[in-house]
């Protein structure tokens, strides 16, 4: 492993932990966005009672406070597990149904690749302030007598008066060896710990792109599907584990759905495929970035329409949202598959709902509304019909050089990627509150006789029309 | 989606997702104009279509007809106007009166309740004593609302606590 590889490790690992945080900050938000927004539609208030008493001030902050006391009264019910239910199947459910959509988020890039023009920084460098290593002199015997024991005497003043008062430990010769329990701290720069782990390798940001995703595959929405599909194991496990006849047809119910639209998903993501030319995110993105004819950016929603109310059909019943929330019905079946769950395992199979949510959005704006294309901006820089330009060339780009202004850009590119999946988080919760939830015939009928047919039609006349425009759009 | 039961729609609307969009934007209507309506300054040009009253910092409007917890009416000298001719614990369907009637001594008229029981928890507020009562002595328009006790006998409310309105 080189060191870059290393760096672009640590990096995904950092935007695991944003997205992982972000997400689930985003969910909770979501349980007081769902009571708010209904209550807005419906006419109603919402949520305003529960409130904090600052002296003569009384915080509701409209509704907020309720979403620090819900978890307070998930947590501190009681974790029933019925009699003669499998109780580690039981528990392993909802684990399942709340992991999965956080994997899927990991192939979604959130923001365009960032050039970085700095400059190579050896290994040695790479930790200021940990250059130092404390042993004892006569241990390093590795040292071969004579090692000149360097710090440059800008960093002395970092490290030096701190640790170590001796200052003759540092610039000079290695300290007389022979003598057995002489103890002094020695610096050395090649000793390191970044330089012991990658000696004589160098960061290259001297040419660097970071990519802002947790894990750029080349298989992405390939990835999606099949991650995404392992979700029915948490609505069966959780049906069967339960021994409840409601939880079972709840979760035989949810199965036959998911597993339905499933092949419709795949089908229709197919034609936006055939347009970019890959199932990597990130090459789908990227393609995005084009314009037709100059003016329209080329997003999916402009090149694949029927795909994409295809797709967001197709993905609200597969994350079983209203109007597809067929596994889950108070007068028929109660709460479905999870009916026998209480306290925190109800509370996960709520929250994986909501990041389910959170991750069909981001889906749909990757494939369909550009991901993190901003139209008629990119990295290098602007251009609409005949008014283009490079950031180089313009005021922004002198005042705040390269890396400034591909730091600006890559905010921007993440900002517009999260403005976009709140929008279409926005429509999800909207349908919610608008439609009136299928039958379940009703369901089956439009995803095999409809959507099916549509998708596969939709493939069709793709292919024909890129057969006959190849190289005029 | 097609079948015998939509004969009668127009080919649009057979289309489904045109409807889709229509009801969508009615959902949108209502949450946008009650999401600015409450904004501070704008809301005074756009009115939220909510009717919720913030009770109980808010009173809702009572009718005049509302029936609800029931007082004795007095005379103009401040006594029960009350004789105890006992009509309206006939009239009442549900038995809550208990009415103990007693000579009046004063003059003013011959009887009077020494003691008038109304138990709140057999009332079924129906009105019908009010009707009954040849001379306006018990009404039930105290607007009262909220009588919430602790103690199931502090629902049998007596003379005293009649005429104290």
């Amino acid at each position: 492993m080189s060191l870059d590889q290393a760096f672009q490790f640590v990096m995904s690992a950092l935007w695991a932990v944003l997205i992982f945080v972000g997400v689930l900050q985003l969910a909770g938000l979501m349980t007081w966005v769902e009571r708010k927004l209904s209550a807005m539609i419906q006419d109603r208030i919402g949520p305003n009672r529960a409130n904090i008493r600052l002296g003569k001030y009384n915080l509701t902050l409209i509704g907020l406070i309720h979403i620090m006391c819900d978890p307070v009264k998930l947590f501190t019910k009681e974790d029933f597990v019925p009699e003669g239910a499998n109780k580690a199947l039981h528990t392993l459910a909802p684990v399942i149904g709340l992991v999965i959509p956080f994997i899927v988020f990991c192939v979604i890039p959130f923001a365009g690749p960032m050039k970085i023009k700095y400059r190579d920084i050896p290994s040695a460098e790479l930790c200021p302030l940990v250059h130092y290593l404390e042993r004892d002199v006569n241990m390093a015997a590795d040292v071969p007598m004579g090692t000149r024991w360097s710090m440059p005497a800008k960093d002395m003043w970092l490290i030096g008066p701190l640790f170590n008062p001796d200052k003759n430990a540092y610039a000079g010769d290695l300290p007389y060896i022979g003598h057995k329990f002489q103890r002094k701290t020695v610096y050395s720069r090649d000793l390191s710990p970044m330089y012991r782990l990658f000696p004589g390798d160098a960061l290259h940001l001297s040419d660097y792109t970071l990519k802002f995703v947790v894990a750029d595959l080349e298989v992405g929405m390939l990835f999606v599907f099949a991650i995404g599909t392992l979700a029915v194991y948490s609505v069966i496990l959780a049906g069967w584990a339960s021994n409840n006849k409601y939880s079972f047809l709840g979760a035989m119910r949810g199965a036959s759905q998911m597993i339905s639209y499933e092949v419709a998903l795949g089908i229709t993501a197919v034609g936006v495929f055939m347009i970019y030319g890959g199932v990597s995110l990130a090459e789908v993105v990227q393609r995005q970035g084009d314009l037709l004819w100059g003016v329209v950016p080329k997003w999916g929603i402009v090149t694949q329409p029927l795909a994409f109310l295809l797709l967001f059909t197709c993905g609200m019943a597969e994350i079983k949202r209203v109007p597809f929330d067929l596994p889950e019905g108070e007068s028929e079946i109660i709460a479905g598959y999870f009916t026998e769950y209480s306290s925190t395992k109800f509370t996960m199979f709520m929250f994986a709902e909501f990041v389910e949510m959170i991750v069909l959005s981001a889906t749909i704006t990757t494939l369909f509304l550009g991901g993190w294309q901003i139209p008629w901006i990119d990295a290098q820089g602007y251009h609409l019909l005949g008014w283009a330009g490079a950031w180089a060339d313009t005021g922004i780009g002198e005042t705040l050089g390269a890396n400034g202004v591909g730091l600006l850009i890559m905010v921007l590119q993440a900002g517009k990627f999260t403005i976009t999946l709140l929008v279409v988080l926005y429509l999800i919760f909207m349908m919610r509150w608008t439609y009136p939830r299928f039958r379940y015939d009703q369901i089956m009928r439009m995803g095999w006789k409809m959507v099916l047919p549509l998708a596969l039609a939709n493939v069709v006349v793709t292919g024909v029309v890129l057969a006959f425009t190849r190289g005029f759009v | 989606m097609g079948g015998p039961r939509h004969k009668n729609m127009t080919w649009p609307e057979r289309l489904y997702f045109i409807e889709l969009l229509k009801g969508l934007l009615i959902t949108l209507r209502h949450f946008w104009v009650n999401v600015i309506g409450f904004l501070p300054l704008v809301g005074k040009m756009v009115k939220p279509e909510t009717v919720t009253y913030q009770w109980p910092e808010e009173e809702r409007p009572i009718s005049p007809r509302w029936r609800g917890k029931h007082r004795l009416n007095k005379r103009e000298d401040g006594t029960v106007k009350c004789v105890a001719c006992m009509c309206c614990a006939t009239a009442c369907p549900s038995e809550c009166i208990h009415i103990v009637a007693g000579e009046r001594g004063d003059g003013v008229d011959e009887k009077m309740p020494v003691s008038f029981e109304i138990d709140l928890f057999r009332c079924v507020f129906c009105g019908m004593c009010v009707e009954a009562c040849p001379l306006n002595a018990i009404l039930m328009d105290t607007m009262d609302m909220r009588f919430c006790k602790y103690e199931p006998d502090d629902f049998i409310i007596n003379k005293e606590q009649l005429l104290d309105w």
